[in-house]
């Protein structure tokens, strides 16, 4: 097992590595004003061409992106060109509040969907009718828009909920709880095609002839459902909320517009656009780097669950 | 199959009930009491983009930003909302009879937040720190030679030549004074070290999202701010800052035009004032790039093609008032004759360019800057009208600043705010604004008279020569002046700020 | 006549994902209406600049952020143009992106998942590790961390998203291409003529080409919303109308004009739901057709179950001691079209106690439904009739949890492939105790102790440590023992046997079958084995019924059956038993003719 954790780092390691080296390298070589871009409408061209020298943009590619990969290997992601707040403080207080409205929406995608999933496997009917339709109009559905109808509604409207911004946990507890209930909800509803991919497992299990093995020898078919079929229709199910992960992170960079959230999204769109290097870089190797993490512990728990998967 | 775990499925479902029925109720705790807990000594303003940076190079006299930087920095002299100037770092100022030298007597007892005096020194590190960098503010102490501290409380500045503008802007960006000791710094991006009304709380702000501001005590005129923290909160889109607005989460913010309506309805008191002129700046004026452009016929033909005033009722919900001239109503230059100079009159423009030379008009490609994305379609459309075939360029956000000034392009939709002497110092061939470098003999003439002007009749007088020379040559083609619009809730007061977009921090007073 | 034989059924399931797959998806409303809508949207698209009623850049200021009028159908927008022009040129663009998606996807996918597939080694090693690392990439942060260098290209990115996604389809390749790989080295020695690179693409071109459509269709799904997304957050192409960044507008002004959000959310709704829908379908359509979900099984209510022909075979009359009963037992299971396909037709026959009855047919002729309809195991949308008594207990009209105190402590149930019929995710012991521990309320302690004397029984060598393994880590041969151990674990009278050996190689099947004599002996069970091989029945059973085509055709004492053979079946079976070579089908089809 130790092994096991050790080879998938290793991997997550090499992943953040390459991933961020790439988009740097694109970065770098993109050919972007970023000194105009920081000096705004008023700056002439001598003082533009000053400020790109201050930056070392003026420099080949190539050097600038080992410049920055020398130091991001000591722990320094370098400092945002614009404001010079260092990119890892900048990710700190970005990040926790990204992950707790992504990581909360993924785990009631995760309730939510094994539930119906396996409601609609077992009992069929409205349940099955629900989940298949489900699975058709949240796939079609852009989550953003959902964002915007509920805001209209639920904020706007009837005032249930506030329409914008993000209360830290610490400060707040019910506060925080008001304040990601409509994007989670975003998430979620975009999510619930999951539900469809449990009801596949679960059907496909149900299929397999240890079932029936079981319900052979005397045991119900409570007891068979809810050990032996969700176990093992538990790895899809697995990695297919560790894909909803990735989606809803993606997700949440349109969603925090929507909703104003001080989050990873709206410093990477921010960042983006600017042309904030250091910023977009540090973003991207940070968000990989927590798929990685997010990854192994999804992996650890599918070879918990199946022992088969620890010996491969 | 019979299904076994109905029960349990049940218990989640009351399980989520409760959880709704608990968050309904706090909900509306939520909204009932959020705006008490803080008490009315706090304001909280909604704005639409985040403070970069708080190094007072980075600093500039435009847009919101002055709103974020102005409550912890100082300036030399102090900006009234009317545009006037009153005491700040500076005590009294005056000219020599050359006008120069200016000489300021600087206040005492004045001290940064980390503890360093504020003296003549400062004023010299400052002001040369500012000169050295290659901020945009540079070029407006450019003229500074020298900064000469001559006692402890009065500094001198030789200047090199004389700049109507300087005062005021020593009211702005460019006379902010910081703490010697954190200038240049790395630290003073993040961290600013001046000797403001308030100073920034560190720890409780959330970069990008939340700001917090405390209140100074030793502050020499804290009088004037009745708040005892400032809280901004960064909304970028206006339906954001407008839902904040509306359900009490701000007491105020800046909104667009589209949003007042809905503002209004939903009880927020609008307070609004002609920001800047908006249009299309007409810039290649000799033709480099666009050669039809460098026929004045062609560019007054143009400001004729524009139904204005369709434009501001429907666009901007008649937030505004039509004109022809860049220059501000209520401002020294400002002719009410020129604002119908070119009243629409699409026949008229086609004559024009027929004289010109272009019966059929001809092709003229124009960026779609991304800010101004309302506006490119109808400036197209209008054009088209008369004869001008305009091609519209996709722009990247990123390119924004190099497609405006990279000088590639001749024309471009245009917003532009400040005062009369900020409209004729971007005629000038050193401002970026002047994207061509496009000069004339009699404008310079005309301008360098108006520079010399000091008293306020003079300066109504050749301001409005000048006025005039910019708008029969059509150098632009303004449509109207627009207002900015900011609201406010019950709670809240505020007076506008002549020509800019935000109201001053100064102005925000708790009703009564 | 609306019954098929099982034959016609099984025919028609093999040949349906061939050449029924196109009328299968467009006889299905939710695939046909999805596809008309997706080829009008793609129609209106194309045809956009000629049928659009404005010019989509043609401004009229008093329509800006106007409602619904005559003049703009559905509106204006932000800039006084016509919201309904706009969305048809925006189609454009979307569909542009689209299809950029699905070709990338395609072609990508497809290419390094045959190259990691056929060529394996390094080339295979580092293709995956490559999709992997796409896998893990948040694609919409890349994008727009991209867009920086890219700026708003819709082919570019869209082109860029297909890469991100393409793993889905390099998995599915690669798996496949593996799987054709292995086939063609045991056939190696039949492929004359073509190379195996050719064999090797027709056949996974052949294989890949409905997955292709509907992961490609999902793909293009999810292409769209990030397009949108993109340029709903204005990393959009700015000069052409697009579908996100007209959302984009009206979120703006959403306060002038609140309808403005809904109509290019209906157009990407509209398109990405048909696609979605489209793709459903064809996986319906892939699928064997979906049996309709009853949610009664044990009353026979299908007309054309109960309009069964008449029982046939030899109705002889039980003993009165009979340990188990079958009389007139037929199994059905309902077809999409309303009628049941019916797979036991009538069958009757009797186990005495202590006695080795062997049911013997081909494959398809019924036996091992009629074994499951005896514990009550057969699939949830299989309808019966008739009766089936256990020592007096119709066990047919019995309740699932009345049935379920039957099951295992009466009638046990060895099955015929020993490695799927153990959960591979417990220990052997766990699957050996806790039944135990259910039925014959044995505590832990109890369970463990006499699992393991049943392994040491049943001949396996450590049952301590095959105990604590887990099915993976044993051999299929120990596998089969254990689940027989878990058959008679909680001594059964009967124990339904269904191919218990089938599945093992020759020297371990005789191993089984001596455990098998040896168990029923030492304690009297009856066993009902179910096989399509005589050497079995003439090794173990003491009668045989002979099942054809769903009926009992010739019950009789094994030594009869084998000296005298009745019926013409019996006697075919028999005899392909000795010779083994002739293939099957010929003579079933022989041998139905001629009845």
């Amino acid at each position: 097992m130790v092994a096991f954790i050790c080879r998938r780092l290793l991997s997550g390691v090499a992943l953040v590595f390459v991933v961020s080296a790439l988009t740097a390298f694109l970065i770098f070589a993109g050919g972007m004003d970023i000194a105009r871009n920081i000096l705004g409408t008023n700056a002439t061209e001598e003082q533009v061409a000053q400020r790109a020298a201050e930056l070392g943009l003026d420099r080949p590619a190539w050097q600038q992106y080992a410049d920055w990969l020398g130091a991001a290997l000591t722990g320094d992601l370098g400092r945002s060109y614009f404001s010079s707040e260092p990119v890892l403080q900048a990710l700190s207080t970005r990040l926790p509040v990204t992950l707790s409205v992504v990581l909360t929406a993924v785990l009631v995608t995760a309730v939510l969907s094994a539930a119906l999933g396996v409601l609609a496997a077992v009992r069929r009917g409205w349940v099955d009718r629900f989940v298949q339709l489900a699975n058709v109009v949240v796939g079609a559905i852009p989550n953003f828009w959902l964002a915007l109808v509920l805001v209209s509604v639920f904020a706007l409207n009837l005032r249930l909920f506030p329409a914008t911004g993000y209360v830290p946990f610490l400060e707040s507890p019910a506060g925080w709880l008001l304040s990601i209930t409509l994007p989670v909800a975003s998430l979620v509803i975009g999510g619930l095609g999951a539900a469809m991919i449990v009801r596949s497992s679960v059907i496909d299990v149900l299929r397999l002839d240890f079932v029936r093995t079981l319900r052979s020898r005397g045991l119900s078919q409570r007891e068979v459902l809810t050990k032996h079929v969700m176990r093992n229709a538990a790895p899809p199910f697995l990695t297919v909320m560790s894909l909803a992960f990735i989606g809803m992170f993606g997700g949440a960079v349109v969603i925090e517009k929507v909703f104003a959230i001080p989050g990873v999204g709206t410093l990477a769109n921010n960042a983006a656009q600017r042309g904030d290097v250091p910023l977009v870089l540090g973003v991207v190797s940070v968000t990989v780097a927590v798929v990685v993490v997010v990854n192994l512990v999804i992996d650890i728990l599918n070879g918990w669950l199946n022992p088969k998967v620890r010996v491969q | 199959m019979p299904m076994t775990n109905k029960r349990r499925l049940s218990v989640l479902a009351a399980a989520a009930v409760a959880v709704l029925a608990l968050s309904a109720c706090t909900g509306q705790d939520g909204s009932s009491g959020g705006g008490d807990d803080q008490g009315p000594r706090t304001l909280k303003l909604g704005v639409s983009s985040e403070l970069l940076s708080y190094d007072p190079v980075d600093l500039n006299g435009g847009g919101e930003g002055n709103l974020l930087w102005m409550p912890v920095y100082d300036r030399l002299l102090t900006i009234t909302p009317d545009n006037g100037l009153e005491p700040g770092l500076a005590t009294e100022w005056a000219f020599d009879d050359s006008f120069s030298v200016l000489t300021l007597e600087l206040r005492d007892g004045v001290t940064f937040s980390d503890g360093a005096p504020f003296t003549a020194e400062t004023v010299k590190a400052n002001i040369e720190n500012l000169k050295a960098s290659s901020s945009t503010e540079a070029g407006i102490v450019a003229p500074i030679e020298e900064v000469v501290p001559v006692d402890e409380n009065t500094v001198e500045f030789h200047l090199a030549s004389y700049d109507p503008t300087l005062l005021y802007q020593l009211g702005l960006a460019a006379g902010v004074m910081a703490s010697p000791e954190a200038l240049g710094t790395e630290e003073i991006k993040l961290n600013p070290v001046g000797s403001g009304p308030y100073t920034l709380d560190d720890q409780g702000s959330v970069r990008g999202s939340e700001l917090i501001y405390v209140k100074n005590d030793e502050h020499w005129n804290s009088d004037a701010y009745p708040y005892e923290t400032l809280v901004f909160k960064t909304y970028q889109d206006i339906t954001a800052r407008l839902n904040a607005a509306k359900s009490g989460e701000v007491d105020g913010a800046p909104i667009t035009s589209a949003a007042a309506a809905e503002a209004e309805a939903a009880g927020l008191t609008i307070t609004n004032t002609p920001a800047g002129w908006l249009g299309l700046g007409l810039f290649d004026r000799a033709g480099q790039i666009a050669p039809e452009l460098a026929d004045v016929r062609v560019r007054q033909a143009i400001n004729y093609a524009f139904d204005k005033q369709a434009i501001l009722e429907n666009v901007e919900q008649g937030y505004g008032y039509a004109t022809s001239q860049t220059f501000a109503e209520g401002q020294p230059g400002y002719d009410p004759e020129l604002d119908n100079r070119y009243e629409y009159d699409p026949e008229k423009a086609r004559e024009l360019l027929a004289e010109a030379g272009y019966p059929d008009g001809f092709d003229l490609t124009i960026p779609d800057l991304p800010h101004m994305a309302a506006y490119t379609p109808i400036i197209a459309d209008q054009l088209k009208d008369v004869g001008i075939n305009v091609t519209i360029k996709p722009v990247a956000p990123t390119d924004t600043l190099a497609e405006m000034f990279g000088g590639q392009n001749a024309a471009f939709a245009m917003e532009f705010g400040g005062t009369s002497i900020g409209q004729i110092t971007a005629l000038s061939t050193q401002s970026v604004w002047n994207i061509f470098k496009s000069t004339d003999e009699e404008l310079s003439q005309l301008v360098s008279v108006a520079y010399k002007a000091t008293e306020e009749d003079e300066q109504d007088k050749t301001y409005r020569e000048v006025n005039r020379w910019v708008v029969d040559n059509a150098w632009f083609a303004p449509w109207y002046m627009k207002d900015s619009i900011f609201v406010t809730s019950s709670e809240v007061t505020v007076e506008p700020w002549v020509t800019n977009v935000t109201p001053l921090i100064s102005s925000f007073a708790p009703a009564k | 006549m609306t019954i098929s034989t099982p034959e016609q059924v099984d025919a028609a399931v093999a040949e349906a994902p061939r050449s029924g797959l196109a009328r299968r998806f467009f006889s299905n409303p939710l695939g046909l209406v999805p596809s008309i809508v997706l080829a009008a949207i793609a129609v209106l698209s194309v045809a956009s600049p000629w049928i659009a009623p404005h010019d989509p850049s043609d401004t009229i200021l008093d329509q800006v952020n106007s409602a619904p009028n005559e003049v703009f159908l559905l509106g204006g927008d932000g800039s006084g143009r016509d919201v309904l022009s706009r969305l048809l040129l925006a189609s454009r663009l979307t569909l542009i992106g689209a299809i950029t998606v699905a070709i990338v996807s395609v072609v990508v996918g497809l290419v390094s998942g045959l190259l990691a597939g056929y060529l394996g080694k390094w080339i295979d090693s580092s293709l995956s590790w490559v999709n992997n690392v796409l896998m893990t990439v948040p694609s919409v942060i890349i994008l727009v961390a991209l867009f920086s260098v890219i700026g708003p290209n819709t082919v570019v990115t869209m082109a860029i998203f297909g890469v991100l996604i393409s793993p889905f389809l390099f998995r599915l390749v690669r798996t496949l291409v593996i799987a054709v790989k292995n086939e063609l080295y045991v056939d190696a020695a039949r492929v004359s003529g073509l190379s195996g690179s050719r064999i090797l693409g027709r056949h996974v071109l052949y294989a890949v080409r409905a997955p292709i459509i509907i992961i490609a269709t999902g793909m293009v799904g999810a292409g769209i919303l990030i397009q949108a997304g993109l340029e709903f957050l204005g990393l959009g192409s700015p000069s052409e109308p697009t579908w996100g960044g007209m959302l984009e507008d009206a979120f703006l002004n959403i306060f002038r004009s609140p309808l403005g959000i809904l109509w290019p959310g209906i157009a990407i709704g509209l398109t990405a739901g048909c696609l979605s829908l489209i793709a459903n379908a064809l996986r319906d359509a892939l699928e064997e057709p979906a049996p309709k979900a009853r949610t009664k099984s044990v009353r026979l209510k299908d007309e054309a179950l109960r309009r069964a022909s008449a029982p046939a075979g030899t109705a002889e009359a039980p003993p009165e001691d009979a340990l188990l009963v079958v009389s007139n037992l037929r199994v059905g299971y309902p077809q999409a079209d309303g009628s049941a396909r019916v797979v036991v037709d009538g069958v009757n026959l009797h186990v005495n106690k202590g006695e080795i009855l062997g049911l013997v047919g081909e494959s398809g002729s019924g036996k091992t439904q009629t074994a499951f309809s005896i514990l009550r195991l057969l699939p949830e949308e299989a309808e019966f009739a008739g009766d089936v008594t256990f020592e007096g207990v119709p066990l047919l009209a019995l309740s699932e949890s009345e049935m379920q105190k039957i099951r295992g402590k009466r009638i046990a149930y060895i099955p015929q492939e020993p490695m799927s019929n153990l959960d591979p995710t417990f220990t052997i012991g766990h699957q050996l105790t806790v039944p135990m521990m259910r039925t014959l309320g044995l505590t832990k302690k109890e369970a463990t102790a006499r699992a393991k004397q049943l392994l040491e029984r049943v001949g396996i060598a450590d049952p301590e440590r095959t105990f604590r393994a887990y099915p993976h880590e044993i051999s299929g041969g120990m596998a089969q023992r254990v689940l027989i151990a878990g058959a008679v674990s909680c001594e059964p009278e009967l124990i339904v046997a269904d191919e218990p050996t089938t599945a093992l190689d020759v020297t371990v099947q005789a191993e089984i079958l001596d455990l098998l004599r040896e168990l029923q002996k030492e304690r009297g069970m009856a066993i009902i084995l179910v096989t399509h091989n005589f050497g079995v029945v003439a090794d173990l059973c003491d009668r045989v019924a002979v099942m054809q085509a769903g009926h009992i055709v010739e019950t009789n004492t094994a030594s009869e059956l084998f000296d005298r053979p009745q019926h013409p079946y019996t006697r075919m079976l028999l005899s392909s038993t000795l010779e083994d070579t002739e293939p099957r089908k010929q003579r079933v089809a022989a041998l139905t003719e001629g009845r």
